[in-house]
């Protein structure tokens, strides 16, 4: 690319409910799914983003826009992303695999953690519960697992 | 484990409940990581098969953090044999591990010898529990330390100092850290 112009360039990016969004490139380029589209030649003037929805969009361009400005401090940095993630689950969920499909790496890390910030210290029961997952273990197979643990100690209630 | 009965008097019935288990696995195994090595065993294993599968990969054990901040004395389950079983999924990946706080000679020797880097050792043997002298038990961690120096072994410093071999942590910290 061997434009320099001073004059901001634009991208505009289409989600999966047809919703186009101008932004800066140097913002949208933080994605590299989308650097590669740009490098590759291969998106014209419009990139087509068929699994990421406006909602979330606007989320990611919002975690964007703060993390290309370079003035922002390290600690505020920290705060703001401590409170991006401040969302409920289901919402995490859809930027995951978002920021898992756009490869925005320190995206996917930070809200990575939050799911791990809330498994932490949790029974497999609660953990089942919160995240709608089904006990797919046979009784053999449960007692099994149990039969690893000899580290605990004895005379333990298990749960 | 704590439960709250109100929980289930909730109503909030979500719409649509994403459905964990569909996120691709190396994402669900950079979660399930960072919940750190002794609730992956004690917990998170436990919760589906899928999940389970994934703990059982060695991947996963290329870095073990024990980390714990509770009450080490009011844990009901020995980290010293957790972690052997942490290190024996590693099945020789290690790379990294942090055992702060409970680390032994005995655990340190284990970890080494069960790295890529304890196979290609000399095979040097040593009496860790029987070391006596300040001479002897500096050659004893030299050992150690040539074993596990491709490891990030945060426990080393710790525990050299811990087990008093070394006054001050700095040194015991130098001695790990000048290569």
């Amino acid at each position: 690319m061997a434009t320099t112009t001073t004059e901001t360039k634009m991208l505009t990016l289409c989600t999966s409910d047809k919703q186009q969004f101008q932004i800066e490139e140097t913002i949208a380029l933080q994605a590299v799914t989308i650097r590669n589209m740009v490098e590759d030649e291969c998106a014209s003037n419009v990139i087509p983003l068929p699994n990421v929805n406006s909602k979330i969009m606007i989320q990611i361009i919002e975690y964007l826009k703060k993390h290309v400005d370079s003035s922002v401090s390290k600690e505020d940095m920290e705060k703001f992303d401590s409170a991006f993630v401040e969302k409920k689950l289901s919402e995490i969920f859809d930027i995951i695999l978002a920021a898992n499909y756009l490869n925005i790496k320190n995206l996917l890390d930070i809200c990575c953690q939050r799911v791990a910030d809330v498994m932490k210290n949790k029974s497999p029961e609660w953990v089942r519960r919160t995240f709608n997952i089904v006990n797919d273990f046979t009784a053999e197979e449960e007692a099994k697992i149990r039969k690893e643990h000899e580290w605990a100690f004895e005379g333990v209630d298990e749960d | 484990m704590k439960r709250k009965p109100s929980h289930s008097r909730t109503r909030r019935r979500p719409k649509q409940t994403p459905n964990w288990l569909q996120l691709p696995s190396d994402v669900t195994a950079s979660i399930l990581h960072r919940v750190g090595a002794i609730d992956i065993l004690e917990n998170v294993q436990k919760v589906c098969t899928t999940w389970r599968r994934i703990c059982k990969d060695p991947a996963m054990w290329r870095v073990i953090d024990m980390c714990n901040l509770g009450d080490l004395h009011s844990i009901p389950y020995d980290l010293e044999k957790m972690c052997r079983h942490a290190v024996d999924r590693s099945q020789g990946q290690l790379i990294d591990i942090n055992i702060e706080y409970f680390g032994t000679d005995e655990l340190l020797e284990y970890i080494a010898d069960r790295s890529r880097a304890g196979t290609k050792g000399s095979g040097k043997r040593i009496e860790s529990s029987h070391v006596e002298g300040r001479a002897q038990k500096a050659k004893f961690w030299e050992s150690i330390k040539s074993r596990l120096k491709p490891l990030d072994c945060k426990a080393c410093p710790a525990a050299v100092y811990g087990l008093g071999y070394y006054k001050d942590k700095q040194l015991a910290t130098s001695l790990f850290h000048e290569n």
